[in-house]
């Protein structure tokens, strides 16, 4: 895969490690470079680093007293103009009328991993 | 007398002034009845009428509405038993018939019994029947009425007492209902954030079954009975995925049973016409009328939560208004208020379960947003610029 600018790295923001550690499995054979956070914070930091994430996955529910999924994303896509492809993987069920700005979709877990690589590599 | 109206008293003591003069001086009928200065009860009445002016003038409360009240009872008994005494048989037993009735038919029927009505229904008729009667027929009829009169405003007393006793009760059954709501309605928090916790916990587990055998699948080195028994896991894993996708869907439909077509513009005039004093409440239609699926009284129960939060907090005005949205499906049900607005640290958490920053359990925002879950809307909160709290409600439908 081509590593020069177009390097395509995705990151995996979710609380649970078995869920982390297997989307990250399943896109290293996708991406150029998958790097995973489990907290808000520690994905911040990676946003700030290099190489910068083109692409994020992304919990609803992190945790108590922590905002949800989509807020986070909104923000963080406003902030970060490398990012190309957001979308929210949740377990809660989450069915929004509207998308936030900067959210381009929403997943229910257990989801065809296809259909989001799919969705995610169209960008 | 309590129920009267100027009209009533117009006529009614008109035609009672009438019927004194006829009788008096209308030459064919005074000569039978023999009543002597007709002017007397005449005058009696008429004084009771301006007094019965006075007690509708002032709610027959107060000092002049109270013993206004008590006056006119005292000067219409009088100008009967007057009329009764000061004439001839029969227009005497007439008269007192007629005091009877009135006894009967107003005072004991409105006046609970105490000294002060006993005294103005009956005093005077006993005391001018006592000093001027001549007519024994007469004097029995009148202390019959008057002994009948207080019996019958005893009872009315008691069923008075009765009827406080029964508004009593009703008051707590209400307290001893609420407080029956409000445990159920924890009960049922805490269920469904047990069935939320497993139905996440499920969900998540299923991901990563389903994320590691699609990466197996596609790592494109199995071959044969092993390929082919990784394909019947993830047909298999598909079912298993339908069904419980299938027992949620059920589940949920059960938790709304009552799904029916309601216009959103009625539920909400419905709701700021039926809210109680204490909050200058206004409704802003800025959205062609709207017709959505679910309980209606989701979106009641949704609205009063989210006023008496707003009472709670000090707001002393707020807004309802139905907005249009980009989306034509959907419109945005605004509740904003003047209060002091939400905590900055409150905002990220304002629906979860359990977090009060006041007075209560902390579940009056949670069970709204589940109340707005059930009618497929979505809610969220924050601060305007101006000052106070605004909660914006996505709600899905279609404009009629």
């Amino acid at each position: 895969m081509d590593r020069g600018e177009h390097a395509r790295v995705l990151l995996i923001v979710e609380d649970r490690a078995d869920v982390g550690l297997a989307f990250r499995r399943y896109f290293s054979r996708y991406f150029d470079s998958v790097l995973l956070a489990s907290t808000p914070a520690q994905a911040e930091s990676i946003l700030q680093g290099e190489p910068s994430p083109t692409h994020m996955i992304c919990d609803h529910w992190l945790g108590e007293g922590i905002p949800v999924g989509l807020i986070l994303l909104s923000k963080w896509r406003a902030q970060f103009p490398s990012l190309k492809r957001c979308i929210i993987v949740s377990g809660s069920e989450i069915e929004p009328l509207s998308l936030p700005p900067g959210v381009d979709a929403v997943f229910n877990k257990p989801a065809d991993m296809s259909r989001i690589r799919e969705f995610l590599l169209a960008a | 007398m309590v129920q009267s109206n100027p009209k009533a008293i117009l006529i009614g003591i008109g035609s009672l002034v009438a019927g004194y003069l006829a009788i008096g001086y209308v030459p064919a009928i005074a000569s039978l009845a023999g009543l002597r200065d007709p002017w007397i009860p005449a005058l009696f009445a008429i004084l009771g009428a301006f007094c019965s002016y006075l007690a509708w003038r002032h709610q027959a409360t107060g000092p002049i509405g109270s013993t206004c009240m008590l006056l006119d009872t005292a000067l219409y008994t009088s100008s009967l038993t007057l009329a009764a005494v000061r004439s001839e048989y029969p227009f005497s037993l007439g008269f007192s018939i007629a005091l009877a009735l009135f006894l009967l038919a107003f005072p004991s029927r409105v006046y609970s019994l105490t000294w002060l009505i006993a005294l103005a229904t009956t005093g005077p008729s006993v005391v001018i029947t006592a000093l001027w009667g001549h007519d024994a027929t007469v004097a029995l009829v009148v202390w019959a009425a008057c002994s009948l009169a207080i019996t019958a405003s005893y009872r009315t007393g008691q069923q008075r007492a009765l009827v406080q006793q029964n508004l009593r009760l009703r008051n707590a059954l209400g307290t001893a209902d609420q407080v029956a709501e409000h445990t159920m309605e924890t009960a049922l928090a805490a269920s469904l954030l047990d069935i939320g916790h497993f139905l996440h916990e499920l969900r998540n587990l299923r991901a990563v079954e389903q994320t590691n055998l699609q990466f197996v699948r596609e790592e494109g080195k199995l071959e044969g009975d092993v390929l082919e028994a990784l394909d019947d896991a993830i047909a298999a894993q598909d079912k298993e995925n339908a069904l419980i996708s299938e027992a949620i869907e059920r589940l949920r439909r059960k938790a709304t049973p009552a799904k029916k077509s309601f216009s959103l513009h009625d539920v909400l005039s419905r709701f700021v016409h039926e809210q109680p004093e204490g909050l200058a409440l206004t409704l802003d239609f800025q959205a062609p009328p709207f017709q959505m699926q679910g309980d209606p009284r989701h979106v009641l129960a949704v609205l009063s939560n989210l006023i008496r939060n707003s009472q709670r907090a000090g707001a002393t005005q707020a807004r309802i208004a139905l907005e249009a949205t980009a989306n034509a499906k959907a419109v945005a049900l605004v509740v904003e208020d003047n209060g002091p607005g939400l905590r900055e640290s409150q905002i990220p958490e304002l629906f979860k379960p359990f977090t009060s920053y006041g007075e209560g359990l902390g579940l009056g925002l949670y069970l709204t947003s589940r109340y707005v879950q059930l009618l497929g809307g979505q809610i969220e909160g924050e601060n305007r610029p101006s000052g106070g709290a605004v909660f914006r409600i996505l709600l899905p439908g279609k404009p009629v």
